[in-house]
């Protein structure tokens, strides 16, 4: 324990630097996606061939992700819409491309800064929105590598020695997409309340399996690759401990949900970091606290004074700023004793009440001290094996979540996520149109079909959605869940 | 700018800020002391307080129906408006009531808490009657209960209750008679202060964010508002009369009110800078009451939001892109600073100087420097003395309506804050007692609505009337045109 | 046969001359003698004629009883009385007792002295056939009898009393006034006096400041007094509302109507009152019980609410401030308007105290009384005014005449006595003594304060040439105090009168 205090201490005397450096080590460079397209867009006629027997992939990843994949649109979407042009003309930016605090996100800037614009038609077709190389690893290294059959068969601890990230490791998985979603100061992913104020729309939560599962994806699963056979396969499911498990989908959220918490205490982390440098920035970063803890009009009577601030057992005085509530929300599904991190989220709640927005010192080691617990839990939690009645557990106890005191607009669609991704794959209640109404009515009410895909705009959604924030009520949220679990419960 | 200009004003500045750190009021009205209000007249002269009961004979102030002769300046029935209608009766008895309550309960307070107790004392500094509740006269213990009662305005009774009606006491001065513990509540400025002690807040009387967040109202005070909400104990004409204006006693009264508010803030400001600074214990640094509330309570917004047209910032234009922090609240201060911005008066230019520059800095940074901040406040308010203490004329109706100014000047409905303190500047040029047509459709836009069963407590629908107002705001301006033109 | 005594024998023994030569004044010895008994006895017979007993008499008796002086048999055994009284042995026994006229109820005093065998029956004190006595003048000694010593006199009160008083000199101060508890009720001291932190203090519960109504600048009129004008001030004496009885010895009831109405009138709130302030709108309330007022109010409420059906709705006169929200009325109806009001009307005429938040404010009928809340279990309110019982007569086993003590005898003629020249405690404030004894009353802000003089004033013109610095007025004990109860007085029955005379006249036989 001691020692893991004064590493903590050592992180903070050696300077963030440490912290920030901690960026996945750049291994190899970006080369750009254009050269994936070669392959992955359209299969050849002789690839088209092979396919017929071999179900490893489709080799239409590329097009699938360029036309029906709302990340390829990401650059394209804040360029060409009015919303994106608001904010730009806002924030008084010129060229999209040449603003590192948007293509951290929404471009994949290593790429952009080693070729300069994105004025080709074709450029912009390939190489603008999150590109293949955002997520797989700059590929300078395993580029020619991988077209082997060989490759699939190869540890993931190779691959990612040569820069290709392990995406198949549900831990690796979420810290990707959360290191947009959420944020990472590392990779310079952040959404600073300039941004937002200049008309970003706020972050929403994110439940991971469900926004897997509506992304769409542009990847065989592996219940689709089971159903045939490929070259190697028997190598490949050894190599990659595929879980085996009926119970993937419930791993998935709860291993998720902690790397959501884990993602957003580390920004907190860094964030104090960085303004713990001298020269770094002012603190706060407005962003970086629960939005709606301070954007609602007030109503009277109000669900936020009758919650009276308690937090993880420590009353928290009333009217301070608070951090995001959402990442602890599914944290009890995992089953693990939580005391250790709710001691350490304790003393963030604490350095909060001594002064509005917090001291970045205390916030910065009180931080610390969470992801040393948060860690911990990660590690608990991968060496636990589901059985039969977790899932029902797990539907149980989200509905019992949900009479918890705290839980705000995003918890609630939390809760509402994790509850309809687990059902759906639980007979005999996926079926049973009992249960169609009650996730009805929370779909309708906590805005859980977010527009997705391409189809779905943001800018047009964007009022309704917000709406629902202001006209959330905890008591209406509680009642579905308690239908929910009456109906669990025969 | 020479550099005698300069060494003075940095000395006053320094000077300022040695008496911020100090604690102590500086003397304002220049130089002047100002008289004690009534609840330091029992620690600095020591009369005693004797309870409301003392004024409530049949006889005396408690008779049921008000004297309809014209020449007895006393309506007879001050005791029984004040039971029966005035809320400041009921100060005390919304301790014991369910919002009261509540709010304990959010403080995480209970009430075998040792700290219930020195909570609840900073509640009956406004809420009650201020008598020391250890004392051992138990009649004060009773007081207490009176909520602001009679002593509480007027001053204790000890010395001029057998006295006060004989013709050789009505025949002294405001002065002589402060000096027998009669506070002079006829001068419009002593009234503001002592509205203002509670309404605005000062050294023993606070209500910040915390309590506000744990369900407080909010305060937002305005003089002519709320004695028009009151029910009046005085005859009206015995306001007109002692008006150094007897036909425009109600701007007198705005612009007292206007300026002990703005004082009262500045200086709350002041002192809770000031306290974060020397790291005092329970200090809170920012604190969210000196900022805009509706800045940051409100749902955020269709895309491309009023406010994003507006702009953010202290200049708030289009075209400034800068650190999005708190801007300080304006509510005390718009009126004033728009005043002095359309005045020539030296001593307003300073003023307004010396308040844009306190806004800057207040919005320079999330957390701005508490120091600063606190000299600055300092400075801001001594401008505000100079400047409005030195006048040698009241506010004039003419005055008044160039500070209005043009009608789709932006800036009057920037915010609500700003809107509201317009409207009621408005509302006291009004020659029909707030009647116009006008007037209620702007009053209707500015109120918090209610939707879907739930009463709002922020302007929620300010967004969309802000094209409204300035039109509204025009006819009025009219119509009062057309009046003064017949 | 011959005499056989001899001659000279008889000669020798008897001077038989003397039979020859009569006493000269023998005849008239005789005749004296006979003719002054027969004499004598004319007289007694003439004496007695009728029954008249008078010459038996030890002495006349007092008049109140000469209407049946000669009928000895009225109260003694008559028998045999004349041969009784001549043997000597006590023929005054009482056949009939004082009681078959007076008054049968002894008061507590008289079981209590006759356990201790001192007192016989009321002759033990009142003794007849002493001439024309007053027979009520009983002296000092019969009551120093016990009270000269009251522990040895072995009687069962004697700890509430002091136990030795011989004379005014040494007379303890009055119960009301002293600082002490008496535990058990003395004297009917409890009927007026409640011991309350720590000092008597007056039972009577209600509340009343003498100080402010006798303000020696006057006051107020109040605007609804007939005599309403604006400025004009009356002066209150001890007199405008003390009056005394049709005697002049006690001082009558302070009553509502006669005393307070004038400037009290029961008018209590404003909110009835109609927007020009009319009259009509102003009946004062009857000074009744609070289930009268309830029914009046409610009354008067539905006939306003029908005069003013616009009431119910509210007035669109919103604040000025466009941030306070305007809570609706909401009263469905008029009887629902009716309803709240009343509750609110109630509350603000009865409730008072710090419990219900309202501390010293006090207001409508808790102005003087004091109010009593009951809820019965459904939780209906009802309100009760505790009975002020003021104490009427304070003193209840003493006497005094407020008219015999109108004027004093100074040096320098007759002088009016003003009230304050001898009510001019005020126990509760005796501790300041600094204020003379006028200021003293005035003082008197709590209706507690017992304002009745003390044993220093009587004793002031008491003193029966007794003490030196001390008038002359009679220091006796029957002076002041009473033996027998006042309300039993000991005035003779009627019936028993009646009877008495009619007899006498022989209209009525005795016993029909």
């Amino acid at each position: 324990m001691r020692v893991l205090v004064a590493l903590s201490w050592l992180a903070l005397i050696l300077g963030p630097e440490v912290l920030l450096s901690q960026e996945p080590a750049l291994v190899g460079e970006y080369l750009g996606s254009s050269g994936c397209f070669d392959c992955h867009e359209i299969p050849s006629p002789a690839a088209e061939e092979r396919l017929k027997t071999d179900f490893f992939i489709n080799l239409t990843e590329a097009k699938n992700w360029v036309f029906k994949d709302k990340h390829a649109r990401a650059f394209i979407n804040v360029r060409d819409t009015d919303l994106g042009k608001q904010m730009l003309e806002i924030l008084g930016i010129e060229k999209l491309a040449m603003a590192d605090q948007c293509t951290s996100c929404h471009s994949n800037p290593h790429w952009l800064k080693t070729n300069g614009g994105m004025e080709a038609a074709r450029t912009v077709y390939k190489e603008s929105g999150v590109t293949c190389e955002s997520c797989h690893g700059a590929s300078s290294l395993w580029d020619t590598k991988h077209r082997s059959v060989r490759w699939r068969a190869e540890s993931p601890e190779t691959k990612v020695g040569l820069g290709m990230s392990d995406i198949r490791n549900p831990v690796t998985r979420a810290s990707i997409c959360f290191s947009c979603h959420i944020g990472d100061v590392s990779q310079n992913r952040v959404v600073t309340h300039e941004m937002y104020a200049a008309g970003h729309p706020p972050l929403p939560s994110i439940e991971l399996e469900t926004f897997l599962e509506k992304m769409p994806g542009h990847w065989r699963t592996v219940e689709e690759k089971k159903s045939g056979r490929f070259t190697n396969d028997d190598a490949f499911y050894s190599a990659n401990g595929i879980s085996e498990s009926k119970y993937r989908r419930l791993e998935s959220v709860v291993l998720s949900s902690a790397v959501a918490f884990r993602t957003s205490v580390k920004l907190i982390e860094q964030q104090a970091a960085r303004s713990n440098k001298p020269g770094g920035p002012a603190w706060p970063e407005l962003a970086m606290f629960d939005c709606y803890s301070c954007h609602h009009d007030l109503k009277l009577p109000s669900w936020r004074q009758v919650r009276a601030n308690e937090v993880h057992g420590y009353k928290l005085r009333p009217g301070r700023p608070q951090l995001l509530y959402w990442p602890t929300t599914l944290l009890p599904l995992s089953g693990q004793e939580l005391d250790g991190v709710n001691v350490s989220l304790r003393e963030v709640g604490m350095a909060l009440d001594r002064r509005p927005f917090g001291d970045p010192v205390e916030i910065g080691l009180a931080a610390g001290k969470v992801m040393v617990q948060v860690d911990d839990l990660l590690e608990s939690i991968k060496g636990v094996s589901l059985g039969e009645g977790d899932e029902v557990a797990a539907l149980k106890r989200l509905c019992a979540l949900a009479e918890s005191p705290t839980v705000d607009y995003e918890s609630a669609r939390q809760i509402g996520w994790a509850f309809t991704v687990i059902l759906q794959t639980y007979e005999p209640w996926a079926s049973d149109a009992a249960f169609r109404e009650p996730i009805e009515q929370l779909e309708v009410q906590l805005k859980l079909n977010l527009p997705w895909g391409q189809e779905g705009k943001i800018e047009e959604q964007l009022h309704a959605a917000l709406q629902a924030v202001s006209d959330y009520e905890p008591e209406e949220f509680r009642e579905i869940m308690r239908k929910l679990a009456s109906l669990l419960g025969k | 700018m020479n550099l005698r200009f300069l060494s003075i004003f940095v000395a006053l500045v320094v000077l300022a800020g040695f008496s911020a750190s100090e604690g102590q009021d500086p003397v304002d009205r220049q130089g002047v002391a100002q008289p004690p209000l009534p609840w330091e007249v029992a620690a600095v002269q020591g009369f005693r307080n004797l309870g409301a009961r003392s004024c409530s004979s049949t006889t005396c102030h408690g008779s049921v129906r008000a004297d309809s002769t014209n020449d007895n300046r006393m309506r007879r029935d001050e005791y029984l408006v004040w039971l029966e209608e005035d809320p400041h009766q009921r100060a005390h008895a919304t301790l014991s009531g369910e919002q009261s309550e509540s709010i304990f309960r959010n403080l995480g307070l209970s009430p075998d808490d040792q700290r219930y107790r020195q909570v609840m004392q900073k509640c009956i500094a406004c809420h009650g009657m201020p008598v020391e509740l250890s004392s051992t006269d138990s009649s004060g213990q009773h007081m207490v209960y009176e909520g602001v009662s009679c002593e509480t305005c007027h001053g204790p009774a000890e010395k001029w209750l057998k006295t006060h009606y004989r013709t050789d006491f009505v025949e002294l001065t405001g002065a002589e008679k402060a000096s027998q513990g009669l506070f002079n509540t006829n001068d419009a400025h002593q009234r503001a202060r002592l509205c203002v002690a509670c309404h605005v807040g000062d050294k023993e009387r606070e209500v910040n964010h915390d309590w506000i967040a744990a369900g407080h109202p909010a305060l937002k005070f305005e003089l002519t508002a709320y004695l028009s909400m009151m029910p009046g104990h005085w005859k009206e004409t015995r306001d007109r009369e002692n008006a150094h204006n007897p036909a425009e006693h109600e701007l007198e009264l705005w612009l007292a009110g206007q300026q002990v508010a703005a004082d009262a803030s500045l200086a709350q400001l002041a002192r809770r800078a000031s306290a974060a600074a020397a790291g005092q214990d329970g200090a809170i640094w920012p604190e969210f009451a000196d900022v805009d509330c509706y800045s940051c309570h409100h749902d955020l917004g269709a895309p491309l939001s009023w406010r994003q047209k507006r702009g953010f910032g202290v200049v708030q234009q289009r075209t400034e892109v800068q650190r999005i922090t708190l801007p300080a609240s304006e509510w005390y201060l718009f009126m004033p600073s728009r005043l002095a911005a359309s005045s020539k008066d030296a001593a307003a230019v300073e003023f307004e100087r010396a308040w844009q520059e306190l806004r800057g800095k207040m919005a320079a940074e999330v957390i701005p420097d508490d120091r600063e901040i606190a000299e600055l406040a300092d400075a801001a308010r001594q401008r505000l003395d100079n400047w409005l203490s030195g006048r040698t004329s009241t506010a004039d109706r003419k005055e008044m309506v160039d500070m209005i100014g043009k009608s789709d000047d932006p800036e009057l409905v920037s915010n609500w804050d700003r809107a509201v303190q317009a409207y009621l500047a408005l509302q006291v040029l009004s020659e029909d007692r707030g009647k116009e047509k006008a007037l209620r459709q702007i009053r209707a836009m500015l109120a918090f609505p209610v939707s879907a069963g739930r009463q709002f407590d922020s302007p929620r629908k300010f967004r969309s009337v802000i094209e409204d107002i300035p039109k509204l705001i025009l006819q009025f301006q009219e119509q009062l045109e057309g009046k003064q033109e017949n | 046969m011959a005499d056989r005594r001899v001659h000279n024998s008889i000669g020798e023994r008897f001077d038989v001359e003397s039979t020859r030569h009569e006493d000269p004044h023998r005849r008239l010895r005789r005749r004296v003698c006979w003719g002054v008994t027969v004499l004598m006895l004319a007289g007694v017979a003439l004496l007695t004629w009728n029954d008249n007993n008078q010459v038996y008499q030890a002495r006349p008796v007092a008049s109140p009883h000469r209407l049946f002086e000669d009928k000895c048999e009225k109260c003694h055994h008559t028998s045999f009385h004349l041969l009784k009284r001549t043997v000597g042995s006590d023929s005054a026994a009482f056949q009939h007792s004082c009681k078959v006229c007076h008054s049968h109820d002894a008061p507590d005093h008289h079981p209590a002295a006759i356990a201790t065998g001192m007192v016989d029956d009321c002759t033990a004190c009142h003794k007849e056939h002493q001439g024309d006595a007053d027979l009520t003048r009983v002296t000092d000694q019969h009551c120093i009898r016990c009270h000269g010593d009251l522990a040895s006199a072995g009687t069962s009160g004697a700890r509430h009393f002091s136990s030795s008083v011989t004379t005014l000199a040494d007379h303890p101060e009055i119960a009301l006034l002293r600082k002490t508890e008496v535990p058990v009720s003395a004297h009917g001291l409890h009927r007026v006096a409640e011991w309350l932190d720590g000092q008597w203090q007056d039972r009577g519960k209600l509340i009343f400041n003498h100080e402010v109504h006798l303000d020696p600048e006057g006051i107020l009129v109040p605007t609804d007094h007939p005599d309403y004008d604006a400025g004009k001030k009356q002066q209150l004496k001890c007199a405008s509302c003390h009056q005394a009885d049709e005697e002049g010895a006690y001082m009558k009831p302070v009553t509502y109507q006669q005393h307070c109405q004038q400037c009290h009138q029961l008018h209590f709130s404003r909110q009835l009152v109609t927007n020009d302030g009319s009259l009509t709108g102003m009946v004062p309330l009857p000074h009744e019980s609070p289930e009268l007022i309830r029914g009046v109010l409610r009354d008067r409420l539905m006939n306003y609410i029908e005069e003013n059906p616009g009431r119910l709705v509210p007035s669109d006169d919103l604040p000025r401030d466009p941030a306070k929200q305007v809570k609706p009325a909401t009263a469905e109806d008029k009887w629902d308007w009716v309803e709240q009001r009343l509750l609110a009307m109630e509350d603000q005429l009865f409730s008072s105290g710090s419990v219900a938040g309202r501390g010293d404010l006090m207001y409508g009928c808790q102005r003087c009384h004091q109010t009593e809340k009951q809820v019965d279990t459904g939780g209906k309110v009802a309100w009760k005014i505790i009975k002020p019982e003021v104490p009427v007569r304070w003193l209840s086993h003493a006497r005094f005449r407020h008219d015999r003590h109108d004027t004093k005898i100074t040096l320098n003629g007759e002088k009016p006595f003003s009230c304050t020249e001898c009510h001019n405690v005020n126990v509760t404030r005796a501790a300041d003594r600094s204020l003379d004894p006028v200021e003293n009353i005035l003082a008197s802000v709590r209706a507690g304060d017992i304002l009745m003089p003390s044993i220093q004033v009587c004793r002031q013109c008491h003193g029966g040439r007794l003490g030196a610095d001390s008038g002359a007025a009679s220091d006796r004990c029957t002076e002041c105090h009473r033996y027998h109860p006042v309300e039993h007085g000991g005035a003779p029955q009627e019936a028993a009168l009646l009877d008495y005379i009619l007899e006498s006249i022989a209209r009525k036989k005795p016993g029909q």
